[in-house]
Parts: C-alpha cells; structure tokens; sequence
C-alpha cells in the first residue's frame, strides 16, 4: 500500500509536466523517509553500515522527547500556578501545555521546513535531514509566551542565514536552532526574558485587573470561576527567571535569598521552574544524554567537557567569593548545573557535529571553555543572566582553531611512530 | 609471544561464508593472467595471438624494468589479448594444452637446507625470472617491482598466513598438505632481509620449526590486520621498505623451489548470498569468473559478482578472469528492496557497527553483507566516525577536502600514502561519502604531479 502510494508520488513528482513538480525535493524527502532508498553501492567497499543521517537525526530526536514531554506538561503546571491553581491534576497540566506548546513544534518544523524546501528545489538536492534536529531543538529553548510569528521569523532566520547560505547542513559553523534563539533573543528581547517566561491564559493589566488571552482553550470550568472571581486571585505568581531574579544586584534586595525561597535544589533539577520549554528539567536531559552516549551519536566527551568547565569556574566563584561580591557569585556549582539551558546545552546544544570540533581532544577542550565561558557570562556580565547560548555560540567560532592547534600535536605524535 | 591489537578496524562475522569443504573444479578450457590489481605494472607484452606459450613462459615484461616479467599460468595457445579502457592491457588468455603441460622442464630444485643457504641475489633473481617478484607487496604505496635487482634495503619481510577479512579462503586450509612448502617458501623470503616477521591467527599450531625461523606474531582478528601496511604501521618501520607475501604466494615460492616448475593450483572462496553452497574451491591459477561462480549461483538475475574481497574488490563479468591476487569472489543480490518505516524500527537485524540500531548491541551477531548504499550522499556532518575506526590513525575526512580542492600539501601533511585503501571509512560514513575513492584520486594525483 506505501509502496503504491509513494511510487506514484514519485513518478508524478518526477514527470517534466507534472503538477507536483515544484515539490519534488519535498516528496523525495518524504519518499527516502518512509522507505528505504534503492540505491546500491557503486563500488567498493561493496556493503554499507545500515547507519545513515536519517537514523541518527531520529535518535536525537528520540532523545529530546523526554525534554519535551516534560516541557508539555511543566508549561501546563505553570500556566497553572501563575493563576493561582494548585488543584490541577496531571493530565490537565499536559492538555494545557500541549496547547501551548504543539503548534510551536509544528510552526517550527513548518516555517523551516519551508526554508529548507525552497533552498533544495533551487539547488537541485534533496533535503538534508539535519532540520529534523534543529526543528525540534528550536522549539525547546525558547519560551512557551512567545508570539507565533515572531517564533517563524526566529527558525526561518535560524535555517537561512544560519546555515543554508553557507551551503546547507554540513557547512553551517554555527548551531542554526541556537542563531535563531540569539536573533530573537537581540531583536525582541522583551519577549526571550524577563517576567514573562510562563504563557498564562491571562494578561495582567496596568491597573491589576486580569483580562483572558483570545487564544487561550484551557477546557476547564475553574477559569469561568476564576474570572468571575470566586477563586482566590494570583497565589504565587512566579513568572521571574532565576537567574534574572539571582543577577538583580541592588542594595536592600538579597537576591541569593529571593532565589532560593522561589525553588528547591530538587525542584530545579526535576525541572519544576518556570524557563524554556524543554530546558528546565536536569534530569528529562540525563536521560537523553543516556540514550545519545550510549548509540555512540554524541560525543560524551563534549557533554563532559562542559560540565567540567562548568564546575571549575562556578566553584572558583563560589570559594574566592566575599562579602563584597556579588550575590550571584554565591550560588553553589550544582545550582549552575540545575539552572537556565546549561544541562541542555551542555548535552543537545554543544555535541552538535557540524558546529563543534572534529577530534575527540578538541571537543575536551571546546566543552571545557563552553562550561566556563556560560558560567562566567552568568556571573560577570550583568545584561546577560543567562550565559549558555553565547558560550556556545561564541566557541563554534572557535571550533575549528582548537582543532587546527590539536591537529598539529597529533601530527607530531603520529610522525614519531608511524613508517 | 607478540599479539598485534590494532585500533580502529572492526572484527566482521558475516553470513554466507565459505565453508570448511574443499570442491575441486574441472579443469577449465581457458586461463588467463590478469592485470587486474596490478596497478603499477606498465605492460609490454612479449607474446601474439596464437602463438604457442609454455607454462611459465614470460608473457609480460614491466616497461620501466624489463627485467620485472609476468609469466603464463599454463602452457598452449594465446587465444586472445584483452584490452580494456583506453588500450590497457586486461588480459592474455590461453587455451590450455594439458599434453604440453606434462612435458614441462623442470628447473633447478633446491633442498630446505639448501635454500636456507641461498645468496638474497639468487633469490631475487629466481622469484624475477619465474615472474612472483612482482606480487611481493610492499609498504608505503610503493610497489617492490621498482626495487627489482637494485642495491635496495628491504628491512624486514611480513609473511601474512592470516586472514581477517569476511568470506576469504582460510589459510588453515590452503596450508594443510602444503608444510614443505609453506616452509621452503618462508625459507627463501627470509634470505630477502634482516628481518622476517610472520603474522599467524590466534589459533593456529604452527610447526615448530616454522617457530623458529621467524618472529611470531598473533594476530587479534580484527579487520584490515592482515593488511601490510597496517602491520609495518604498528611494527614501527619508519622509511623502511617492508615486503609482504601472503600464504598462497609462500606456497608458489615453494613449490617453484622445490619441485622446479610452478604451481598452477589456486584455493579461491567463494560465498556470498547468491550463492547456493559458499565453500572452497580448488582450480587453477587465473580461472575464468563463469567458470567458478556460474554453477554455484542461485540465478543470474540481478546479481553482483565481486573479486578480491567484500572490501577492496572489484565487480567483476562472467567473461573476465580472476587476478592473481584475488582469491575471494563473492556473489551478492543486489539488494534494491525499500524496507517500509526503517528508521523507526529497533533493528535486530541490521548490519550496522552502530549502536544507533539494536543490533549494535548484540555481541557475536553475524550480519548479512548486502549491496544496498543504506541511504544517499549528503554532506559531511563531522561525525568522526571514520577517524576512530581508521586502523593507521588517519583523518580520512580531512584528506577528502583536501583531495577535492587538490591541495598536494595538504594531502601530503595529512599522510594520504599511509591509507591502507581498507575501505572502513566509506564503509561506516553516514552520510555515505565515497571516501576512500577519494583518497585514491588524491593519492592519484601524488603521483601524477611527482
């Protein structure tokens, strides 16, 4: 039946005259998605590993699931908690997040997907399958409040200027989710941080009144009930990042309190926080990070690097730390591990092949100084609180010189052996 | 004793190999030396067609060194002269004459303790004229033909009785029967340099005295570890000239030694899923690919016949003649099924060195070598995969960029002649780049440039 369908599809797509032709990229993709592709090897060796792009594309996928599942059902609990409900039961939560959070999957996959459809029709090749990655990475690192059509400029601009101008997947020097996150993060930085990081089915208005938000479907009687005022109004509203509410350095305010009376060390490690989508939960990461270690599919010494450099650098803030420091500098290394994107950049943002090293020494060394980097953005710089996505950015840049001056010591070591 | 553990490389088990039952062929009507694999070799052919040949007789000489010869694996007539691709020569085939054959002059023979006391020159100068110098490998891209009968300085001799690679002839097999001259063959490769060096399996008895006259070395059987290049890589041979035989080219010097004509008998596999019974086959020398492989098949249709191993062979026609150094021929469907929903099964059953599917983590799986590609060509993600598994620390990844910008630097400070051509790399690459082709037009290119 699939083999039918798809055949005809193929040969309409393929025909000169044929009314599907323009989608032709798209309907190959599909096509090599859904079955495998015929081609044999032209030469030797005469057999192939069965690993192909697609497949580890997909296992990546499989291990960002858990991040989003949870994200569903965390976006849910805290649009929840930021009307003051605490009665909600689980199954609520996840209906409630899923509204939220779906149609972001959706439009991500679509708006860049269309990018990369119209890039591989112009250039006569079939669409490369490393969208299936950064369309559902994109998604997770940004908030759930986001605008839609601010969140399709964010991947369209991700995909285009992000990768395909420098030639596609493979060529890209930089994580394409992580360009779009930092476009929006830039251009609208009032929608990426601050207070609004939790989507509530409400707007707050300047004098204190709630109105509920049109796109909201929250299927429950308890919001009638609530806008009609019978429910107690806002218990507990915390829509405040924390970093954003740890880098508040004023006098009269003691941050490193504020901070630890919002969550527990529990709470921010089974990801029960507000932030983006997918990054809150530590331990949703863990098991991704599991199941990319173990098929061998990203490199664990990345990931190790990171944590690393994470660390040190946190723990040489927190020992040589004083009473004229900042409080931030007060914040133990397990809380920078807990907190913002670290653990999900550290395990599905910083092994991105394409964008960081090639050798296995370099990539020790490339996660080592992301770690330290993202913390000491953290830290030092007070317009940024959280520092993950320019760490990573920023050594990207630097992947391939780390790999250019470890290449060379291998060379040296390999000449005084080899032949 | 020594084990030789290499890094890289991959241990493969693999369905539809040959099995222990030695067939013995009819003899065939046609033989023929192919050049196939002899990429060094600048042919000047010395014979015409229809002229009358004797086994042994040189049909060949190598234009740059006349004195390197190829010689006539049977005696009769020249019953065609094959070109290939642009005039190169493919083929000299003849019919063969068994009445002349038995009335073959043997030559000089030698004793075991006779050879053991040969000069290296006489040697070199009995494997020249009765045309096995050339099929001496040799290290670092380099072929021993260049080296004929110069001042040269082989370091050490590598004599291979091993074999890692899926679906070969086992060499336990081809030794058994053979030990006089397996060790008159070690014997006289021994004279050639200081040192001799001889790579076994782990679990071969090997004679005593064999034990004795060279260093042994076992080799963990892991895929290419019986490639020279990669054994002179991890015996440290820095600039030297290392030459290697493999078992049945040890049997020919043998047997020339001792009984004073050549051997004409071959021990080829052949396996393969097309294949109705893989086992062993006893035949000539330069036997014809139909002759072989046709009876054994399961059908024609739609089949693919591969000489001189899963790896590093080539497709090979039912009219063309196995290479002297193509002992393995397998016979593949090609496999152009399109598995519905692949990529999203567990995959049991895959053959994949990748944990990415399930059977990854199967140990002792034996997998089914198939033709399929497993996918199409895209660009290099910089997985890495092809450096952890390159078996003499290479970065084939990086040597393709240079080789598609021919940057000769580049190449050259890459080390692009230490690739072995083991085709691992191509092999395990996901995004299915043809890799050590590259690398071959790299290495191509080297040499064409100086």
């Amino acid at each position: 039946m699939l083999n039918r369908v798809m055949d005809k599809m193929l040969e309409k797509a393929r025909a000169k005259n044929g009314v599907i032709r323009h989608q032709k990229a798209a309907i190959e993709a599909v096509d090599t998605f859904l079955r495998r592709s015929p081609h044999v090897t032209k030469a030797a060796p005469h057999t192939r590993d069965a690993l192909d792009l697609k497949r580890l594309m997909l296992i990546v996928v499989v291990a960002l699931l858990p991040c989003l599942l949870f994200g569903i059902y965390n976006t849910g609990r805290q649009a929840y908690l930021s009307i003051g409900d605490r009665s909600f039961t689980f199954l609520e939560a996840f209906f409630e997040g899923a509204i939220h959070v779906l149609p972001l999957v959706i439009i991500s996959y679509a708006a860049g997907g269309l990018c990369e459809m119209v890039f591989a029709q112009i250039r006569k090749h079939e669409i490369a399958e490393g969208f299936l990655v950064t369309g559902m990475l994109y998604p997770l690192i940004c908030p759930a409040t986001i605008p839609w059509w601010m969140f399709a400029l964010g991947i369209m601009f991700g995909v285009v200027i992000g990768k395909e101008v420098f030639g596609g997947t493979g060529q890209n020097f930089m994580n394409p989710a992580l360009v779009a996150r930092a476009f929006l993060f830039f251009a609208y930085p009032a929608s990426m941080s601050g207070d609004i990081w939790i989507k509530t089915p409400f707007t707050r208005l300047n004098d204190g009144s709630l109105v509920a938000n049109s796109y909201t479907t929250i299927a429950s009687e308890k919001i009638s009930a609530f806008i009609s005022g019978t429910t107690p109004l806002i218990d507990g509203f915390s829509g405040a990042s924390l970093l954003g509410v740890l880098s508040e350095n004023r006098p009269g305010v003691d941050s490193l309190k504020n901070f630890h009376d919002m969550h527990s060390f529990s709470d921010m490690f089974y990801g029960f926080i507000p932030g983006s989508i997918g990054e809150t939960s530590t331990l949703m990461c863990l098991i991704g990070a599991v199941l990319l270690i173990v098929t061998k599919v990203a490199s664990w010494r990345t990931m190790a690097g990171v944590l690393a450099g994470g660390l040190v650098m946190s723990s040489l803030f927190y020992f040589g730390a004083d009473t004229s420091s900042p409080p931030a500098f007060l914040m133990t290394p397990l809380e920078h591990l807990v907190v913002g994107g670290f653990m999900f950049g550290a395990i599905f943002m910083a092994t991105d092949p394409v964008s960081s090293p090639l050798l296995n020494s370099s990539r020790l060394i490339y996660g080592f100084l992301i770690g330290c980097l993202c913390v000491l953005i953290r830290l030092i710089n007070p317009a940024y609180p959280e520092g993950m996505m320019l760490a990573i950015l920023f050594m990207n840049i630097f992947a391939s010189l780390i790999d250019h001056y470890v290449l060379i010591g291998m060379k040296k070591r390999r000449d005084a052996r080899a032949f | 004793m020594e084990v030789l553990r290499i890094s890289g490389g991959h241990r493969f088990r693999l369905k539809h190999g040959p099995s222990g039952d030695i067939i013995a062929l009819k003899a065939p009507h046609l033989i023929a030396f192919s050049c196939r694999g002899l990429n060094f070799l600048k042919p000047k052919v010395l014979v015409s067609e229809g002229e009358q040949v004797s086994l042994g007789q040189p049909l060949v000489s190598h234009k740059h060194d006349l004195r390197v010869k190829l010689c006539s694996p049977a005696s009769g007539r020249v019953h065609e002269i094959r070109f290939g691709h642009r005039r190169s020569l493919e083929a000299i085939v003849v019919a063969v004459d068994a009445e002349a054959e038995k009335n073959i002059v043997a030559q000089k023979k030698y004793s075991l303790n006779e050879i053991t006391g040969l000069e290296k020159s006489t040697v070199e100068n009995i494997l020249l004229l009765a045309g096995l110098w050339p099929f001496l490998e040799c290290t670092s891209g380099k072929n021993i033909a260049p080296f004929a009968g110069e001042n040269h300085s082989i370091s050490a001799v590598h004599i291979n009785l091993v074999r890692t690679e899926a679906h070969w002839p086992d060499p336990k097999i081809a030794i058994a029967g053979n030990s006089a001259e397996l060790s008159a063959g070690i014997a006289a490769l021994k004279r050639l340099a200081p040192k001799t060096r001889l790579y076994c399996a782990q679990d071969m008895n090997l004679d005593k005295s064999l034990t004795q006259m060279a260093d042994i070395i076992e080799v963990a059987p892991k895929y290419p570890a019986d490639n020279l290049g990669v054994q002179a890589f991890y015996a440290g041979d820095k600039n030297k000239i290392v030459v290697g035989a493999d078992t049945e080219l040890v049997l020919d010097i043998g047997h020339l030694l001792l009984h004073g004509i050549p051997r004409t008998t071959r021990l080829y596999a052949l396996a393969g899923n097309a294949v109705h019974r893989p086992s062993h086959y006893r035949s000539r020398i330069g036997i014809a690919v139909g002759d072989l492989v046709k009876e054994a098949l399961k059908s024609t249709e739609d089949v693919r016949v591969i000489a001189g191993g899963l790896f590093k062979g080539q497709k090979v026609r039912f009219q063309d003649f196995l290479g002297p150094k193509e002992y393995s021929v397998q016979a593949l469907i090609e496999d152009k099924t399109r598995i519905p929903l692949v990529f999203f099964r567990l995959g049991l059953d895959r053959f994949s060195l990748s944990k990415a599917w399930a059977s990854g983590f199967k140990k002792e799986m034996v997998h089914e070598a198939t033709t399929n590609n497993n996918g199409e060509e895209r660009a290099c993600i910089q997985c890495g995969y092809c450096i952890d598994i390159c078996p003499v620390k290479l970065m084939p990844n990086l040597i393709l960029k240079a080789s598609l910008t021919k940057d000769i630097e580049k190449m050259q400070w890459l080390s692009i002649n230490d690739c072995v051509d083991c085709g691992l790399c191509t092999f395990v690459c996901p995004s299915k780049i043809e890799l050590g082709q590259e690398i071959i037009s790299g290495k191509e290119l080297i040499a064409k440039e100086g």
